[in-house]
């Protein structure tokens, strides 16, 4: 079964093996830029923030933002998509495509038996998977390392905002891609249609988790700020920028119910602003590896469900 | 020798279609069986319940003794399925397709599959999207063979060759099982093919067994009666009439009984294979009862 399975996805391996090197190569490449480019501005620019207005260094600053803040998009970006394309690449033909030639009546018919068939196939591929996510989580770490580096002299870079491509969420998104293109090839059993599935429902599962459950794993910490002579000022922890702030600042009352926006305290009135705070809610930068793994976990359990249906389908299959 | 395939009340349900129902069946061991019967008569569902590929719904089936679906790893090392579409993987090799072969089988004989290869002038490094229909049927035959099986069940397989790829076909295949006394259980619509190769008969209408048994005491248990053109359809009571065909002069009754007595006047010959089959084919109904020389087969 080994040698049957290098030999159906022995191109998707040198396939991943090659963009691995190429993302590799590119964060060695970008590392030597930026490092030059920073020891530029160190050297041009006065300290920052006034670093940002001073014109002797506005084309530098310029090309840092040009070249490192707008690349957070492609690669946050590619932590989504590369996931995605195992689903597509791998998983999918790995039922589907024997369907759709009739080609499990070939191999179902050899000397081993239809559940050693899928599970090795499953497992062996898996592995790989497991293999290339690893190595795409650790790309992803010596670029997210060196992008905060580069950052951290115009102010510190949250760790929150490396999240998508933190190690135990890619591999665990690899992992469900995986499982959601082998059960939908199962399932529908042919390959167009099950790639169109498999993107929608990876999409679909990936925006939806980060955006609706991922805020709310544990409940966020609440900071109250009164509001004094100098603005607003929280007396006990408030976020800083190496938080999560999953909630935007909203006005209270005294009892805690929000202020609707120009509602407040009309003239001045320091009875009234004295009753007015301030609420934030954030998730402070310690849960981030808490909030990785509970991630993963949500990720793998659904990638098991779906390896299961799979089987099922496959032990029924005609 | 056990049966190489029984079934007991055998059914299977596309939907809501039976395409097999109460189907009782045992085909012999070390013997080569033809399975005949019109399109739909459940010829492909029988051999793909008998490698596991498909599940009963009604019924047992049991091949070389043992559940294909319950017990597949005993099932399918020993039995080689060449399928009617002969599927195989277009983007291996023939060396490919062999050691796929290899790697998945027990008992693989790779130098015989190897020489099989050579010996029809199939070069190893070719692609299997390049080859012809005969040798794609060569291959897909190559690689049931290599496995060594107890049992080879192939469905139509000299379908969609031309005469010639067909004969070397059926050729090769008889030269291969003949030495190791390989049981074959074939599904065919050549009555001709059928001649060549099998010894033993099974023919399905509509998901039944319309008649089974050795294809020599099936050959002699029936007879064409012919005698002078009648009007009325005759009712004997010691012969089961299959058929009757007039001809302007001229009445012949296929009837099953070894010994009819046939009126003065009539003579009585024994039919050829071809006639036996189509007159079946044409009466589903006939012989619907199990062939009384079953039993017998399967005690000796």
């Amino acid at each position: 079964m080994s040698w049957l399975t290098w030999r159906q996805h022995r191109w998707e391996a040198a396939s991943a093996l090659l963009l691995l090197l190429v993302c590799g190569a590119g964060v060695v490449a970008l590392t030597v830029a930026g490092s030059g480019l920073m020891a530029e501005i160190a050297r041009n620019c006065p300290a920052a923030p006034q670093a940002v207005v001073a014109p002797s260094c506005a084309s530098l600053t310029a090309r840092y933002s040009g070249t490192f803040e707008t690349m957070w998009w492609w690669v946050v970006a590619a932590g989504t998509v590369l996931p995605a394309l195992v689903g597509v690449f791998v998983g999918v033909p790995l039922v589907a495509r024997e369907a759709e030639h009739g080609t499990h009546h070939l191999i179902w018919a050899q000397g081993v038996t239809r559940r050693r068939w899928f599970l090795s196939k499953v497992a062996l591929v898996g592995v790989g998977v497991v293999v290339g996510a690893v190595a795409l989580a650790a790309v992803g770490q010596a670029w997210f390392g060196m992008q905060r580096g580069l950052g951290a002299w115009f102010g510190s870079q949250s760790i929150w905002d490396g999240f998508e491509i933190g190690p135990p969420v890619l591999i665990a998104y690899a992992i469900f891609a995986l499982s959601l293109g082998v059960a939908a090839g199962a399932l529908i059993r042919r390959t167009v249609p099950a790639i169109a599935a498999t993107l929608v429902g990876f999409l679909a599962a990936r925006l939806s988790i980060a955006v609706l459950a991922r805020p709310g794993y544990l409940p966020p910490i609440a900071s109250r700020a009164g509001f004094g002579s100098s603005g607003f000022a929280s007396a006990g922890g408030s976020p800083t920028s190496s938080d999560w702030l999953v909630g935007s600042m909203v006005l209270s009352d005294g009892s805690g119910h929000p202020i609707p926006s120009g509602g407040f305290c009309q003239g001045p009135d320091p009875g009234c602003y004295s009753q007015v705070f301030a609420l934030q809610h954030y998730q402070p930068a310690d849960r981030f590896w808490l909030f990785q793994s509970i991630e993963a976990v949500i990720f793998i359990v659904m990638a098991l469900v779906l390896l299961a249906l799979a089987y099922r389908l496959v032990m029924r299959m005609r | 020798m056990r049966p190489a395939i029984e079934t007991t009340a055998l059914g299977k349900r596309y939907r809501r279609n039976w395409a097999l129902r109460d189907c009782c069946v045992q085909i012999p061991g070390e013997r080569i069986t033809a399975l005949i019967g019109p399109n739909g008569a459940g010829k492909t569902t029988l051999l793909n319940l008998a490698i596991g590929l498909l599940t009963p719904d009604a019924g047992g089936i049991e091949t070389l003794g043992w559940s294909p679906q319950r017990q597949p790893e005993l099932v399918l090392g020993r039995v080689g399925y060449v399928p009617q579409d002969r599927p195989l993987y277009s983007r291996f090799t023939v060396a490919d397709t062999l050691h796929m072969g290899r790697s998945t089988n027990p008992r693989w004989d790779d130098r015989g599959a190897r020489e099989r290869m050579h010996k029809r002038g199939i070069a190893l490094d070719l692609p299997i999207r390049r080859l012809s229909g005969g040798q794609r049927a060569q291959v897909s035959l190559a690689l049931a063979l290599g496995k060594h099986p107890d049992l080879l069940l192939l469905d139509e397989p000299a379908s969609s060759l031309d005469p010639l790829a067909r004969r070397d076909f059926l050729a090769e295949l008889v030269d291969a099982v003949a030495a190791d006394g390989t049981t074959v259980v074939l599904s065919s619509h050549v009555i001709a093919d059928v001649e060549r190769v099998c010894d033993y008969l099974v023919i399905l209408a509509d998901g039944r067994v319309q008649l089974a048994g050795d294809i020599d005491t099936i050959r002699e248990e029936h007879k064409v009666i012919i005698g002078p053109r009648f009007e009325r359809d005759v009712a004997s009571a010691d012969a089961t009439v299959i058929s009757a065909e007039h001809s302007e002069r001229e009445s012949a009754l296929l009837v099953r009984r070894d010994d009819p007595a046939a009126p003065p006047g009539w003579r009585i010959e024994t039919p050829s294979l071809e006639e036996l089959v189509l007159a079946y084919l044409s009466n589903p109904r006939a012989g619907a009862l199990p062939a009384p020389q079953l039993a017998e087969s399967a005690a000796s």
